[in-house]
C-alpha cells in the first residue's frame, strides 16, 4: 500500500515553540514530557533555522534492518514502524541506525519509540497553530496561499480591524523593499 | 503527584551543596509556584533588612505546576528574590525554555543562597544536581559561556539561565538570561545572581510532568486556543508581536515617550522607522517561547547598513523605546544593535535606556559635560556614543560606574538638582510610553509591588477605552466604574487590583502574561482566571475555581506589599516624577495635562482596597486577615508596624 498522507513541515513558519512535543508526550503517556515525544523540534535562536526530527516510514527502514531482535515491524497499511516491546530490549541501534534521527528512547518506559500517526489523526498537527505541520495527501499539489498568510490576509481585511489602528500597522509592500 | 512534583532544589553556595527537598503538599496548594511561591519563601526565608546582594539573599528559580506542559504559555519562569536597585520585591517573568526543562526535570524551583568562594555553575541532570567550577566560563558574554559549556559537555540541547560580565561585576542593572535571548529584566537578578558567583544553571530533564485528566487537560488547553485564534486579533499579534501591539495602541491613543520623556508625541515618519514596521524590513520570521502559539517573537537579520551582522531574536517593545525614541533615536537598526550589545554584557535593556535617557538630558543640559562623560558626546540621537556608554556600564567604566548602580545612586552621585531627570519611581525604571497619560499604567507604576511597574497594567484602556460608548459599557459591566478612557481616574483602582490579581495568576500557574486577559489580549479574548481554574484543576486533580485563584492572587500581592512595608517602604516612596504631570505636546492629546491630585486619590483608594492605610502604606490587621495572613499581621503588630483598623479616607 502507498502511503497516503504524510506530516509535512515547513521549516520557514516554525516558531520553534514545542506545543507538538508535549502534546504527543500527553496523547502518548499522559505525561507532559519532551523527552518522550515521538518527534522533536529544534531552533536555533538566534537564526531561526528550525529542524524537526520525525519518522519518514521509509520502505527499506533502517531501523527495521538494525534490530536485531526482529522487534520493529512496518505496519502494511499506514507503513508506521511498530515496536514490539516485549521482544525490544532496549539496545538502541535503531536510534542509531535512523538517519533522520528519528527513533527516539524514552527515557521512563525505557523502550524505543517512533511515530505512529496517532492512529491515522495526528494530534500534533491538529495543535500547530500556524500550519507549520500538517498531514496531508502525499504529492498533493502545495501551490497557492499558505494557510498561515491567508488567515494574517482575512484578519487583516476584517472589518473591525481594518476600522482599528492596527490596520496600519502592518507592511505594505514599500515598507518591505526598502 | 500532578502537576507538581513536591520537590525543590535547595542550593547553599557558602557551603558548596545542593539538597533535593521535599515542599509540603499543602504550601503548593495555597501558593501555586512561580511569584507565589517564590513570594513566599522569600518573606518568611529572608531576614528582614538583608541586602539584595548579601549572601542571605535568596535567589529563587521558580517555575510553576504548568510550566513545560500544553497550557499556552508554559514556557515562563519567574525569578523570585530582592531587587537591587529598588529596596523592594524584586520579581521577574522570563520566557525562552529553561523554566519548562526544570520543570520536567522534576523541580518545583531552586532556592539559591551563600556565596560561592570562586566561579560556579550548577548542573542539574534529572535528580542529579551539582556544583561546579566555572573559573573557565567567568568573564564570558553568556551566549559564549553557553557554547562553550554545549560543547564540554557534549550536549546540544542543554537549557541554562546565565549571566554576563555586567552581573560578575554586580553592576546594579544586570539580567539573567535564559537560553540567548530571553533576558529576566527589570529587577537587576544578574547581579543577585553575580554576587553570589554564579555564573550560570544548565539542567536537562527527562521526568516529565504528570497530568491528573489529561483528556480534561487538553480540552481545557484547545478550548482556550480554539477562543483566541478564532478571532482576527490572534494572527495580528502573532505577526506584529508585542512590539507592534503596543506602539500601535500608544500611537493611537495620541501618546509616545522620546528624550526621556520631553516629547510625548512621535511623528508618522518617526514612528514608521522605529517601531515594527522599522524592524519588519529586518524580520526572517516569528519565534516563540516554550509552549506558545502566540509567537511574539521576531527573528532579525540586518544584511546592510551600519549595523549588518546584527542577528537575533527579538525584540518587544521596551527596548524599541528605552534604546529608541527615549534617547531621540528614531530607528529600529540602532535598537536592534543596542539590544544586541547589552546582551553581550548582560545589562538590562529598559534599566540601561532609562540611565542612558538621564545621562543625556543631564547633558543637555550641561549638569554633565564631555568631561565627565569621558569625550562621549551624548546629544541626543548620537548612536556611537551611546553604544559606547553601554559599553561604559558594562564594564563599570568611568562614567558608566557612576550610572552602573542604578538610577537612585547615580542621582546621589550626582547631585540631587538631577532628581527631576530621574524616570523612576520605587527605584525602578519608569520606561514605557504613556505613563501619564494612561491612568492605570502611571497608577500600576505606583502600586506594583515590585520593581516591575507594568505588574498591574491593563492593555483595556488603549483598546476599548477608545472607542467611543465601548469604553463606557465594558467599564460598568466589568468594573461598575463609569468609563474606561485615559483621561478618566474614576474607579481606575479596581482595574489595577484586577490586573495585578490575574498578573499573579499568570506568573504563578505559569502562563504568558500576554495571552492572560489584563495584559495582553483584553476581556474574554485571553486565558480567563476561569481557563486557568479549569487548566489548573485537570492537571493537579486539586480543586480550583476562579475565587479560589483570586484569593491565591491577592494573597501574593499583599504579602508582597507587607514584604516592602517590613524593608521599609512608605506612602512617601509612591511618588511618580513630576514630569508625568506636564502637558502633553503635540498630537491628538496635546494640551491636556494628567492629574496629581486625581493620581494620588486613586492611590490611596488602591490601598484602601488592599487593606493598607493610605497614609503610611503600612498593613492593617483587616487587611492582612482578609488576604489570610494572620500571622504576618501578628508580626507586624509586634514590631509596631500594624496601621490602625479600618483606614478611611
Amino acid at each position: 500500500m502507498p502511503i497516503k498522507s504524510v506530516l509535512s513541515f515547513d521549516a520557514e513558519l516554525c516558531t520553534g515553540c514545542r506545543v507538538c512535543e508535549i502534546i504527543c508526550s500527553l496523547r502518548h503517556t499522559r505525561q507532559c514530557n519532551s523527552a518522550r515525544a515521538r518527534l522533536r523540534v529544534s531552533e536555533e535562536e538566534d537564526t531561526g533555522a528550525a529542524t524537526l526530527r520525525l519518522c519518514r516510514r521509509c520502505v527499506k527502514a533502517p531501523c527495521v534492518k538494525a534490530c536485531p531482535t526482529g522487534a520493529i515491524s512496518k505496519d502494511a497499511e499506514t507503513e508506521v514502524c511498530v515496536v514490539d516491546k516485549e521482544a525490544c530490549i532496549g539496545c538502541r541501534e535503531c536510534v542509531d541506525a535512523c538517519p533522520f534521527g528519528a527513533m527516539f528512547f524514552d527515557p521512563v518506559a525505557e523502550e524505543v519509540i517512533a511515530c505512529d500517526l496517532c492512529g491515522g489523526d495526528p494530534a500534533c498537527a491538529k495543535f500547530c497553530a500556524i500550519g507549520a505541520l500538517t498531514y496531508r495527501p502525499v504529492g498533493a499539489p502545495v501551490g497557492g496561499e499558505k494557510y498561515y498568510y491567508r488567515k494574517l490576509r482575512e484578519a487583516r481585511e476584517n472589518p473591525v480591524i481594518k476600522a482599528s489602528a492596527f490596520a496600519s500597522a502592518l507592511p505594505v509592500p514599500e515598507d518591505q523593499e526598502k | 503527584m500532578f502537576g507538581w512534583h513536591g520537590t525543590v532544589l535547595n542550593v547553599d553556595l557558602t557551603k558548596g551543596e545542593a539538597k533535593r527537598e521535599t515542599v509540603p503538599e499543602a504550601l503548593l496548594h495555597e501558593w501555586l509556584g512561580g511569584e507565589g511561591l517564590g513570594s513566599y519563601w522569600l518573606y518568611h526565608e529572608v531576614p528582614p533588612g538583608t541586602d539584595a546582594l548579601a549572601p542571605d539573599m535568596l535567589f529563587m528559580v521558580m517555575p510553576g505546576p504548568a510550566s513545560g506542559t500544553l497550557c499556552p504559555g508554559s514556557g515562563r519562569l519567574e525569578i523570585v528574590t530582592k531587587s537591587c536597585h529598588a529596596d523592594i520585591i524584586g520579581d521577574s517573568n522570563v520566557g525562552g525554555d529553561f523554566g519548562p526543562e526544570l520543570h520536567q526535570a522534576g523541580y518545583d524551583g531552586i532556592k539559591i543562597r551563600g556565596r560561592a568562594s570562586k566561579p560556579t555553575y550548577l548542573l542539574i541532570d534529572d535528580d542529579h544536581a551539582e556544583l561546579r567550577d566555572a573559573s573557565h566560563l567567568w568573564g564570558l558574554p553568556h551566549i559564549e559561556a553557553i557554547e562553550r559549556l554545549k560543547l564540554e559537555l557534549n550536549d546540544p540541547h542543554l537549557k541554562t539561565l546565565s549571566i554576563g560580565p555586567a552581573g560578575e561585576r554586580a553592576v546594579r542593572v544586570a539580567v539573567c538570561y535564559s537560553g540567548r535571548r530571553s533576558a529576566a529584566g527589570w529587577c537587576g537578578s544578574g547581579a543577585v545572581m553575580g554576587a553570589k558567583n554564579l555564573k550560570l544553571i544548565a539542567v536537562r530533564g527527562t521526568k516529565g510532568i504528570n497530568v491528573a485528566d489529561p483528556e480534561a487537560f487538553e480540552e481545557a488547553c484547545r478550548s482556550i486556543m480554539d477562543k483566541m485564534m478564532a478571532g482576527p486579533f490572534y494572527w495580528l499579534f502573532g505577526e506584529l508581536g508585542v512590539l507592534g501591539m503596543v506602539s500601535t495602541a500608544l500611537r493611537n491613543a495620541g501618546v509616545y515617550d522620546g528624550r526621556n520623556r520631553q516629547d510625548t508625541n512621535i511623528s508618522e515618519e518617526d514612528f514608521r522607522k522605529s517601531a515594527y514596521l522599522g524592524l519588519s524590513r529586518h524580520k526572517k520570521k516569528n519565534a516563540a517561547c516554550f509552549g506558545c502559539f502566540l509567537h511574539c517573537k521576531h527573528i532579525v537579520d540586518i544584511k546592510s547598513g551600519p549595523y549588518a551582522g546584527t542577528r537575533m531574536k527579538g525584540i518587544e517593545f521596551y527596548p524599541s523605546t528605552a534604546l529608541g525614541c527615549n534617547l531621540g533615536i528614531y530607528n529600529t537598526e540602532f535598537v536592534l544593535r543596542a539590544v544586541h550589545d547589552c546582551d553581550i554584557y548582560g545589562l538590562d535593556v529598559v534599566n540601561t535606556g532609562t540611565l542612558l535617557g538621564f545621562a543625556a538630558e543631564l547633558y543637555q543640559r550641561g549638569i554633565v559635560s564631555k568631561e565627565d562623560t569621558e569625550g562621549l558626546d551624548l546629544t541626543w540621537g548620537n548612536e556611537a556614543a551611546f553604544l559606547g556608554l553601554i559599553a561604559k556600564i558594562g564594564k563599570r567604566g568611568g562614567f558608566g560606574d557612576v550610572l552602573a548602580d542604578g538610577i537612585d545612586v547615580a542621582v546621589a552621585r550626582l547631585g540631587k538638582e538631577t532628581r527631576p531627570y530621574a524616570m523612576t519611581v520605587k527605584g525602578g525604571p519608569l520606561i514605557g510610553s504613556g505613563l501619564g497619560y494612561v491612568p492605570t499604567f502611571t497608577l500600576a507604576a505606583l502600586t506594583a509591588p515590585n520593581a516591575n511597574w507594568d505588574k498591574g497594567a491593563a492593555s483595556l484602556e488603549l483598546g476599548e477605552g477608545l472607542v467611543p460608548g465601548l469604553g463606557e459599557k465594558r467599564a460598568q459591566q466589568y468594573f461598575g466604574i463609569p468609563t474606561l478612557h485615559p483621561e478618566s481616574m474614576a474607579g481606575k483602582e479596581k482595574i489595577v487590583v484586577w490586573a495585578e490579581d490575574v498578573r499573579v495568576i499568570d506568573d504563578s500557574v505559569p502562563s504568558c502574561a500576554f495571552m492572560g486577559e489584563a495584559f495582553g489580549q483584553g476581556v474574554k479574548r485571553g486565558i480567563s482566571v476561569e481557563d486557568c481554574a479549569r487548566l489548573l484543576t485537570a492537571l493537579t486533580g486539586v480543586d480550583y475555581d476562579a475565587d479560589r485563584l483570586k484569593k491565591i492572587a491577592a494573597r501574593v500581592n499583599v504579602l508582597q506589599m507587607a514584604y516592602n512595608a517590613r524593608e521599609g517602604l512608605r506612602r512617601a516612596d509612591f511618588v511618580v516624577p513630576e514630569r508625568m504631570f506636564e502637558p502633553l505636546q503635540g498630537g491628538p492629546r496635546h494640551g491636556y495635562a494628567p492629574s496629581a491630585e486625581q493620581l494620588y486619590a486613586a492611590l490611596d483608594r488602591y490601598f484602601v482596597l488592599r487593606g493598607f492605610d493610605p497614609k503610611t502604606a503600612l498593613p492593617t490587621r483587616e487587611g492582612l486577615e482578609r488576604a489570610g495572613l494572620t500571622s504576618i499581621a501578628d508580626e507586624f503588630e509586634r514590631k509596631g508596624l500594624l496601621a490602625d483598623g479600618t483606614a478611611a479616607i
